[in-house]
Parts: structure tokens; C-alpha cells; sequence
């Protein structure tokens, strides 16, 4: 036999399984000295909260019974401004610790993402000059990161990086690859 | 009156008869085919469709009809007993001037019982109760996390008729606070279940979640009493000694 689940234990004791599932359960339990003994303390359980409880009830029973004399006179009264939201409002009103958890989240994941953003990256106008050296094998290739060249080969030559600055503070950098090839005179 | 006498009569029953209690049908039966004494031919979707039409009297029997009710869900949630009586009064209230927009989707208790547990979570906010309870942390609030040392239910009876003991004021004051380290929303299943005796269906859709939430909620919240209730007695025993 499979050792029983308590929940499932819990919910047969409630009644609260299917058909199929309380005659299995049923049988298991009838085969089970420890599944009996847990039905009987959750009963055990019940039988207090129903005597704690009925115990508070009884306590206040006089002016439970005579609420309805106090309760007649306001059920007239106008309703508290809070008390007449509806529709989308109340909806609102309800989910407000919701909204302002959301809220809370979404500024902070903002404030994170600025912080961590990387500066925008410097695009590199490459012009080339129309010129095929060399039986139009390629003769210069060069990786760029931003505005700065990371590797340069010059195949048959040499070549030289160099940065001229914008005329004004809004312009960017003009990255520039002086290339001279073995064979040539002066740069391509 | 007679909903308390059943109550009563249910805490003397042999251990014969809570057992086959406990193995009987599930909670079906609704307060729609509930009759009050004093209006035996009045259900209760009568009793709200009079209500609707602007009878006050008929709104009367619903509240004599349910009124202990409320205030044992109520008092399970705020526990104070003064306030839980604010929270009932208030709301009927709440309940009598909404009552044209009740549709008979679901039961008039379900539906007044979500009213009663709003207007009580309402009350413990203004009251920043939950500010100064101090919840078990075992407890919890997720309902899917269970407890540690509380995944299982324990096997062990309590001697004689523990439900006698609550009449000594000792033991009473033990249970409050014991209930108080549960969260509103455990105590709150606990009553519905044990003392208004709804089914887990008609619980979720008081509290607005889920049935397997209720489940949790309600398992974590017995385990942790039939927990504090073995420690009780067997203290209370041994002092006696």
C-alpha cells in the first residue's frame, strides 16, 4: 500500500474527494493504524475550534441578538464616500498594495537599467578609395570597436591609425587608416 | 439558536460518530435549502429577492439567519471580540446597501462571508494589526512553501475530551494565542471550515483564490493547532502532576 498523503488524507476526512478517490482512500485507511490515528486527531482539532468558538459566540451572545436594533437605523444612512467606488475605481482601490508594489518594481528596475546602460558606440564612416591594388585582392582589413580600431593587417604594406577630433563638441571623431603599400607611392 | 446548538451538540459526540462525521458526504448542502425557524417556507434566494424589492423585514431574517456566522469569521480574522462585532454590523450593512447587485451566481452566505472577510482584512489594516502581530515564521505566507517540521500531520490522539478543556479559561487564552501567530487568511479557512463547515470550493470563492490555496492554507493551519494542542495538554498535564 502506498504511504498515504496527508493533504489527500485531510480532504477525504472532508469529504472532499470524488467518488473513486473516497472508496480507494477508504480502503487504505481501514488498512492503516497511523492514517486512523491522524483522522482522529484532526477531529480532535475541529472539536476544539468549535468549542473555542462557540464559547466567544455564546460570550457575546446578548449583543449579537440585539444588534439588529442598532444595525436598522443605519441601513438607511448614506453610504461613506469610500463605500461607493465602483466599477473600475473599486477595482483599482482593491489592487492598490498590487499597484504600488508594480509601480515600486518598475522604477527600480528603470533606475538599474540607466545605470548599467554602455555608452552608445561611435559609428566609423569608412570611405574607400576606389582603387584596386594588387589585382583587387583585399589589402587592408581592420576590426573596429566604436571609435577604436582593435586589429589592422595590411597585406604588401603598412598601415597607420589616426584620430581627427570633430570641429565641435557634438561631432564625432573621424577614425582614419592611413594605409601605404609596399609597391605604391604614398597612401591608397 | 439553532445553529448553535448544533455546534454544541457536535463537541460531546463519541468518537464512533466524529468518525463517521468525518466520512460522510461532502459539505453540499447550501443555505439556499437552509429554512429560518421562524419563516420555514423563505429560502434564501426568497429572502433576497424580497430584500431587492425593498423589504427590510425579509433582509431581517437574513441577518438573524446568519449573524453568528459572520461573527465567528469575523472574530477568527480580527480576533478582538468587540471589533469583531464592528465588522459584522458593518458588514450587513455593507451587505444591505449591495444587495441589488447580488446576481444568485453563487450562494447568499458565499457571497455575504467575501463581504464579512473584506470588510475584517479592512478593519486590521486601519487597525495596523498586522503591524503588531508577530506571525510564526514557520507559518508562513506562501501557501505552497509548507512549514518546517510541519510537513505531516502527527498521528497522536490527545487523551480524553480535549474540547471540554477549552471551557477553563487557561487553556482558552492558550488557543488565542496560539491563533494569533496564524496569518488572517489561515485563521479565516480554519473557521470556515471547522466551525461554518464549507467545502473548499465555497471557501475559495470567499477568499478569492484558488481550491488547492485553501487546501494548503487549511492543512498548515490544523497542523500547526493539533501542534500547539499536544503541547498544550501535555503541559497542562504535566503541571497537574
Amino acid at each position: 500500500m502506498a504511504k498515504l498523503d496527508d493533504k489527500q488524507l485531510m480532504a477525504f476526512a472532508d469529504g472532499e474527494l470524488d467518488a473513486n478517490e473516497m472508496a480507494a482512500l477508504k480502503k487504505d485507511v481501514a488498512g492503516s493504524t497511523d492514517a486512523q490515528a491522524k483522522l482522529e486527531s484532526l477531529g480532535q482539532v475541529g472539536d476544539v475550534m468549535r468549542a473555542y468558538y462557540d464559547d466567544a459566540i455564546e460570550a457575546k451572545g446578548p449583543l449579537l441578538d440585539s444588534m439588529w436594533w442598532r444595525l436598522e437605523d443605519k441601513l438607511d444612512e448614506p453610504a461613506q464616500a469610500e463605500d461607493t467606488a465602483t466599477g473600475f475605481w473599486a477595482w483599482l482601490f482593491e489592487r492598490r498594495a498590487h499597484l504600488a508594489t508594480g509601480l515600486i518594481g518598475g522604477l527600480a528596475g528603470a533606475l538599474i537599467v540607466m545605470s548599467t546602460q554602455t555608452p552608445p558606440v561611435n559609428t566609423v564612416t569608412v570611405k574607400y578609395v576606389d582603387r584596386i591594388i594588387n589585382n583587387g585582392n583585399q589589402v587592408v582589413s581592420a576590426s573596429v570597436e566604436g571609435d577604436i580600431v582593435e586589429e589592422l593587417e595590411v597585406v604588401g604594406g603598412t598601415g597607420t591609425v589616426m584620430q581627427i577630433p570633430g570641429e565641435n563638441e557634438s561631432d564625432s571623431d573621424t577614425t582614419v587608416i592611413w594605409v601605404t603599400v609596399s609597391d605604391a607611392e604614398g597612401p591608397i | 439558536m439553532s445553529a448553535v446548538n448544533k455546534r454544541q451538540q457536535v463537541t460531546s459526540i463519541s468518537e464512533g460518530e466524529r468518525a463517521s462525521k468525518r466520512s460522510a458526504a461532502p459539505a453540499t448542502e447550501t443555505c439556499d435549502d437552509q429554512e429560518a425557524p421562524e419563516n420555514p417556507d423563505r429560502t434564501d434566494k426568497d429572502l433576497v429577492a424580497a430584500c431587492q424589492a425593498g423589504d427590510k423585514d425579509a433582509f431581517r431574517v437574513l441577518f438573524q439567519r446568519y449573524q453568528r456566522r459572520a461573527y465567528s469569521l469575523a472574530l477568527g480574522v480580527v480576533r478582538d471580540p468587540d471589533q469583531a462585532l464592528d465588522v459584522v454590523q458593518d458588514g450587513f450593512i455593507k451587505a444591505y446597501r449591495h444587495i441589488g447587485n447580488f446576481q444568485g451566481t453563487a450562494s447568499f452566505y458565499t457571497w455575504l462571508y467575501r463581504i464579512v472577510m473584506n470588510v475584517a482584512i479592512d478593519h486590521l489594516r486601519k487597525k495596523k494589526r498586522s503591524a503588531a502581530v508577530d506571525y510564526d515564521d514557520a507559518i508562513g505566507h506562501s501557501e505552497e512553501d509548507a512549514p518546517v517540521g510541519m510537513e505531516a500531520l502527527s498521528p497522536t490522539i490527545l487523551r480524553g475530551d480535549p474540547a471540554k478543556e477549552v471551557a477553563r479559561r487557561e487553556i482558552r487564552e492558550q488557543i488565542s494565542a496560539a491563533l494569533a501567530k496564524l496569518s488572517p487568511n489561515h485563521r479565516a479557512v480554519l473557521v470556515m471550515r471547522e466551525i461554518d463547515g464549507m467545502s473548499y470550493e465555497q471557501m475559495s470563492q470567499v477568499i478569492k483564490c484558488s481550491k488547492g490555496t485553501i487546501m494548503s492554507r487549511l492543512f498548515h493551519a490544523r497542523r500547526y493547532m493539533q501542534q500547539h494542542l499536544l503541547e498544550m495538554m501535555n503541559a497542562d498535564k504535566d503541571g497537574g502532576s
